[in-house]
């Protein structure tokens, strides 16, 4: 082994160590630790202090999404996943605000194990973190599914000129049901929803999910202004495979009329008409 | 995510003159009161930034501040049409940045807040300190928005119209309160009890 090593060993040590920083915020210090994300942060962890308890937590950051760049497209995650196993294994507790803001903690009334806490709560906060970046479908499919996301955006847009088209059109306010467009006129409206899926898996649960939101119209607030109920069929798709083939079709066109994108033309036509 | 911005690493020079170029506003002062609609904990304010030399690209100011926690605020610059992230960015207070690029070391790569966020020309997002964000005198003064959208304002060359500098304020004049509740950069000031 080159004699150096125990020179640069000690070079790496004392880079590490410096890189601890601290602030103070009220009556709590934030304490900058050598743990940094995916999304290029170093995670900070806070230290208070209530009633001789020493409390180590996030601060709120995970909560209000600190360590996520820009705004991220929405879609499945690990992260419900892996954050119920980080929660277990350093036995993280939780409180809100009087804001609604949710704070991760844990805390101890012994001054030596807070060393010890501070390194769980930034193990944590990584590892949660980088789950809050890491998607459940890869990137090709995210990739298929935002294409043809735009390709039918614009085709409504040229389609309907002068019509009031709302994409992403929630089921009522802050519902978690949306369609994919709104198309409306005269206080009523006609809901498209895309059908599309990089594999014949991802077909049939964009299937499925159609199906689903076009069912939850029934009954509900915005029912009275719905016109038409369309599935906008994504013939492009990698897996949309062979026409009408599945139960899910058979299911999707009970709840609503069907319309592929390669005969685009008549869903003009469709909402022309009435 | 330690990403290129192609955008900035092909047309750096655009980059540049759009980033650094002469740039104005107009309007009174800057009334931070729409709530933002992606993030329901921050209110907004936008308005159009004019690109003097660079007229093709209308540009936009966003000024943002966290509800509750007034010393938390952002001020970023847009240019809509040349890419969707922002060409700039100041973050007063949030998570410390770090600079990981191949050459850079460790101990030079945390960048806490406040500080500016830029690409490099090789579209790398950095972040950035100038001399007065490490001086603990003038951070006092900066932590007030309204005095450190001057800093902004000089960093990247915008001049206001009708005043030196437009002023920062969180509540629209009709409602602004005698008895303001007391902010604070604290992030558990608001829990009860753990």
């Amino acid at each position: 082994m080159s004699p150096g090593f125990e020179d640069l060993f000690r070079e790496v040590a004392r880079d590490y160590a410096g890189m601890w920083d601290f602030k103070f915020r009220g009556a709590t210090l934030e304490i900058v630790t050598p743990h940094s994300t995916i999304s290029d942060k170093f995670v900070s962890v806070f230290l208070t202090e209530r009633d001789n308890t020493f409390i180590v937590s996030d601060g709120g950051y995970l909560h209000t999404s600190e360590y996520v760049e820009n705004e991220d497209i929405k879609t499945s995650k690990c992260y419900n996943n892996s954050f119920n196993h980080y929660e277990q294994y350093y036995k993280i507790l939780r409180v809100s605000d009087r804001n609604g803001k949710v704070i991760f903690y844990t805390k101890t009334d012994n001054r030596v194990l807070v060393s010890s806490l501070i390194h769980d709560m930034a193990s944590f906060v990584t590892g949660v973190a980088n789950a809050q970046h890491m998607t459940l479908e890869t990137d090709r499919e995210i990739a298929s599914r935002l294409l043809f996301s735009r390709e039918a955006k614009s085709f409504l847009e040229g389609a309907f000129p002068g019509r009031d088209i709302k994409f992403n059109q929630p089921l009522r306010p802050d519902d978690r049901i949306h369609f994919s467009a709104g198309i409306w006129l005269n206080n009523k409206v006609s809901l498209v929803q895309y059908v599309t899926g990089y594999d014949s898996y991802h077909f049939d649960a964009s299937i499925a999910k159609a199906t689903m939101n076009f069912l939850a119209v029934d009954g509900s607030s915005l029912q009275p202004s719905v016109r038409q109920k369309i599935s906008f069929i994504d013939t492009t798709a990698t897996g949309y495979g062979t026409r009408g083939n599945s139960s899910y079709s058979s299911l999707l066109s009970k709840t609503s009329a069907v319309v592929h994108w390669d005969e685009r033309r008549d869903l003009i036509d469709m909402i022309e008409d009435r | 995510m330690n990403k290129v911005c192609q955008e900035v690493r092909s047309n750096f020079a655009l980059y540049e003159q759009l980033l650094l170029g002469s740039k104005l506003t107009e309007g009174g002062d800057i009334y931070v009161v729409q709530d933002k609609p992606s993030r329901p904990d921050w209110k907004e304010e936008r308005r159009a930034v004019e690109q003097l030399a660079q007229p093709g690209y209308p540009s936009m100011l966003h000024t943002e501040v966290k509800a509750n926690e007034h010393p938390r605020f952002k001020f970023l610059l847009f240019a809509g049409s040349f890419m969707s992230t922002p060409l700039a960015n100041y973050d007063a207070l949030g998570a410390t940045h770090r600079n990981k690029y191949a050459d850079v070391p460790l101990a030079e790569q945390a960048v806490t807040t406040p500080h500016f966020n830029r690409y490099d020309e090789l579209g790398h997002r950095i972040a950035y300190k100038t001399p007065p964000l490490t001086d603990p005198e003038s951070l006092r003064q900066l932590s007030q928005a309204t005095n450190c959208i001057i800093l902004f304002y000089n960093e990247f060359n915008i001049r206001h119209s009708s005043a030196d500098y437009p002023a920062v304020l969180m509540e629209a004049p009709a409602q602004q309160s005698l008895f303001p509740q007391p902010v604070t950069d604290d992030p558990l000031a608001y829990v009860a009890r753990f």
